[in-house]
């Protein structure tokens, strides 16, 4: 019987109930668009900001203190410690490692122009591919390490003859454009000649640094498999205070926790392990930007789920409590015949709830549309599907649906049949 | 006549009032908070990106002369950009290294101005202070014994094992000079070997009073303007090029774009979302009062005069929500800035005629829809119907 009524109630009132579920869908539906917008966004806001070049530095740990100015090591090479080179597909090993997204290592050494100029020759990986252990193959180098690097002409190949690429600033001084070669002296007095592949304008140091292979200067400055300096650019949670606590001082769970989060500071440490007789550390002015923006954008967008979420419900209440409340008579009818107050709000309770997962379910299918479409035309990214958020929508929706069946509930149990009855 | 029919349709259905204003009301609040969270967030996202750094770069246009050392910038200029407070710079951080020794080892010492270098960040105090200008009665000249205060990188402080009010001798060639640590920094940069004094004391030390390797610059605004600003000083200072960091600005500007594109994205839908909501509550009760509608026309009254009575209500109603609206949506937003920039939102005046004007149009279409219906129907029809 129970189950008649209600198979009944949604054969008559088939549009009042259709659009019971399309509010419903469409609450749910927006939810989750916004929800899911959210959650992606901030994987796509932090691979945006990995732009600004690394996040993590590493040297050798016991090292001389390094003579930097205007990016480059001036130490001459004979003069303290090395990484090398050989180690560096072990990156790609550690427990983060889908979280590096780049990284190169770095050789300087100062050089002479013809014209008596002394410059900086920076050794490094351009566009590499790097062979890992397990048969991949990981393109990496200054090119996937700074994204927004502007060049002209090409990056260098590694072969015979040597090739570099200028900053735009010495290329201007000396009118080299691409294709030009010109003569170098090597610091114990060699002289090479080397072509321009390319040029390089970042507004920074770099705009007066010669970049070679770094295979090559390893080459001819006797360094062979060494290097001074790497750059890692991983991919990073923002910082929390857990994140700055010193690991020394955590507990072993603590530890697990701080160690399987990618923090950079958890990064950095894991890196460490791999590569011996090294010391790596966040790169502050980038981590700190990056923690910070990211928090507030991932709390902005959470504000605006939420607001969605809100104005969901308004929908769905709306909705609900008009529907309930066009059938007084109806339900004066049934309580005239003798259905008891329990036994009419289980009935509205299991309509809510046959309400509340068809529009859940449609909601989630519609709200992942709308996320897709939003997240496509503002990053060119497509939003995966998050299943999990299948339950919660429709947990969602039954919730709205309930709510908004149990409010004016209360008036169908002070229904008074007769008084409903007469006024028709 | 017509007031006391309009305050009587308000007030002697005081429920059905009730639930239009509420759900107007929320629209109200909802479309302030976000709209005011909204215009403010540009503003807010950009000082973020104040901590990636500098956004100008001058040197010395010249290249160096075969044989001789680098020439110099004149610390003029970086007084000069100070002095002239452009409001689109928020930081001018001068920088004169000298190579000098310490316990018969090489490092780099840095002349900067402190209070300008902690204003552009980017560093974590390890111990003692953070970098601050000397007071202003403070003199350079106070000689090679006097105690300058002096920062060191990490590395630095580990290699000599400094800690902070230890006293620190360098030496530049034949001069010497003396600082107390007053802090140790760490950056996961250059500055973590080197040392950090103020400006005018490496001057004095390497005696070039008055000279600058580089300034670095903190310029606001978007790629377009930087580079604006960077040619305009490149014609004021001939002496010095001015280069844009284009990898920070650009990547700034393009992550604040997006930002905002899925902020205006997500808002919208919640307004439409919102509006559907109120669109429905207002249809739902407006229909609800056919049978008045019906007397109304049966005792004689117009269409036109209905019209008026039912969407003055209306009006009467959104005026009062995006009154209460605007009110809590302006609070709204200045908890969340609060909470999410840690500085208030402006509150901005040129958003309550907008919100007021979604409140009116919501409130009067939701009105209009079922008078539209009714309209067509005869009095006596509604009336039995009842």
């Amino acid at each position: 019987m129970f189950l008649r009524i209600l198979h009944d109630s949604f054969l008559r009132r088939r549009r009042s109930q259709l659009l019971a579920v399309l509010a419903l869908a469409l609450g749910t539906g927006v939810t989750m668009a916004t929800l899911s917008v959210a959650l992606e966004i901030g994987d796509q806001v932090g691979r945006e900001l990995r732009s600004f070049g690394a996040n993590i530095l590493v040297r050798p740990h016991a090292d001389t203190l390094p003579l930097e100015i205007g990016g480059v090591d001036l130490r001459p090479l004979s003069e303290g410690s090395f990484l090398h080179e050989n180690e560096l597909p072990r990156l790609k090993t550690i427990f983060w490692r889908n979280h590096i997204l780049a990284f190169a290592p770095f050789l300087f050494q100062g050089a002479t122009l013809a014209g008596g100029e002394s410059v900086a020759l920076v050794g490094t990986w351009f566009d590499k591919p790097l062979a890992l252990g397990d048969g991949e193959v990981f393109v990496t180098g200054v090119k996937q390490l700074n994204p927004g690097w502007e060049l002209e002409g090409a990056w260098p190949a590694e072969g015979a003859e040597p090739q570099a690429v200028v900053g735009a600033a010495l290329a201007r001084n000396h009118g080299w454009q691409v294709g030009d070669t010109f003569p170098l002296i090597l610091s114990d007095g060699r002289r090479v000649t080397l072509r321009v592949r390319g040029r390089l304008g970042t507004g920074g140091n770099e705009d007066r640094q010669i970049f070679v292979p770094l295979a090559w200067l390893q080459r001819v400055s006797k360094h062979e498999n060494q290097f001074r300096r790497l750059q890692v650019s991983a991919l990073t949670n923002p910082e929390d205070d857990f994140a700055r606590r010193n690991p020394d001082r955590m507990t072993a769970e603590e530890f697990d926790r701080w160690y399987c989060t990618p923090y950079v500071s958890s990064i950095a440490l894991q890196v460490e392990e791999v590569l011996p007789n090294s010391r790596a550390v966040p790169v502050r002015r980038v981590a700190q930007a990056e923690s910070a923006i990211l928090a507030r954008v991932k709390r902005l967008l959470a504000v605006v789920s939420l607001a969605a979420l809100a104005g969901a419900i308004l929908v769905v209440l709306s909705a609900m409590t008009s529907s309930v409340l066009e059938r007084r008579q109806e339900i004066a009818l049934m309580k005239a015949l003798g259905a008891g107050n329990l036994n009419l709000s289980l009935l509205f309770l299991a309509e809510a709830g046959v309400l509340g997962l068809v529009g859940g379910t449609l909601g989630y299918l519609g709200g992942l549309a709308g996320a897709h479409g939003i997240a496509s035309s503002i990053f060119g990214a497509s939003v995966a599907a998050k299943p999990v958020l299948l339950p919660a929508m429709v947990g969602l929706a039954l919730a709205a649906a309930f709510l908004g069946t149990l409010l004016p509930l209360r008036t169908i149990q002070q229904t008074q049949p007769a008084l409903v009855l007469r006024e028709n | 006549m017509f007031l006391r029919l309009v305050r009587r349709g308000l007030w002697e259905q005081r429920s059905r009032t009730l639930v239009a204003l509420t759900a107007l009301t929320v629209a109200a609040t909802l479309t302030a908070a976000l709209l005011n969270l909204y215009l403010d967030s540009q503003r807010k996202l950009r000082s973020e990106f104040r901590r990636y750094g500098a956004t100008l770069m001058l040197t010395p246009r010249a290249a160096a002369p075969a044989g001789a050392s680098a020439p110099l910038l004149s610390s003029e200029i970086a007084r000069q950009l100070v002095r002239d407070s452009q409001p689109e710079l928020a930081a001018v951080v001068p920088y004169l290294y000298a190579v000098v020794e310490v316990a018969d080892e090489s490092v780099v010492l840095a002349g900067t101005w402190l209070g300008e270098f902690a204003r552009l960040g980017g560093f974590e105090v390890e111990a003692g202070s953070a970098p601050a200008s000397p007071p202003a009665e403070f003199s350079p000249e106070a000689g090679s014994d006097g105690a300058e205060p002096a920062w060191v990188g990490t590395a630095v402080a580990r290699r000599f094992q400094l800690r902070p009010g230890d006293s620190l001798a360098v030496r530049y060639q034949n001069a010497q000079r003396t600082f107390r640590i007053a802090g140790i920094l760490a950056t996961g940069a250059a500055e973590d070997n080197q040392i950090l004094a103020e400006l005018e004391a490496v001057q004095a030390l390497t005696g070039s009073p008055g000279g600058l390797n580089a300034i670095l610059a903190r310029a606001t605004g978007e790629p377009a303007a930087i580079e604006q600003t960077a040619r305009r000083l490149a014609a004021r200072f001939p002496a010095a090029a001015v280069n844009p960091l284009r990898q920070v600005t650009q990547a700034e500007f393009r992550v604040v774009e997006r930002i905002r594109a899925s902020l205006v994205g997500t808002t919208l839908v919640v307004l439409v979302v919102t509006g559907l909501g109120v669109l429905a509550t207002m249809t739902a009760v407006a229909y609800e009062r056919r049978s008045t509608l019906g007397t109304l026309k049966a005792l004689g009254a117009s269409n036109a005069r209905l019209y008026a009575v039912f969407l003055t209500e209306a009006a009467a109603l959104a005026l009062l929500a995006s009154g209460i609206g605007f009110v809590a949506g302006v609070g709204l937003a200045g908890w969340l800035g609060k909470t999410l920039f840690a500085a208030s939102v402006t509150l901005r005046w040129t958003t309550l005629p907008l919100v007021a004007g979604v409140a009116l149009a919501l409130a009067l279409a939701g009105t209009l829809l079922p008078l539209r219906l009714v309209r067509r129907t005869e009095p006596a029809a509604i009336l039995r119907e009842e």
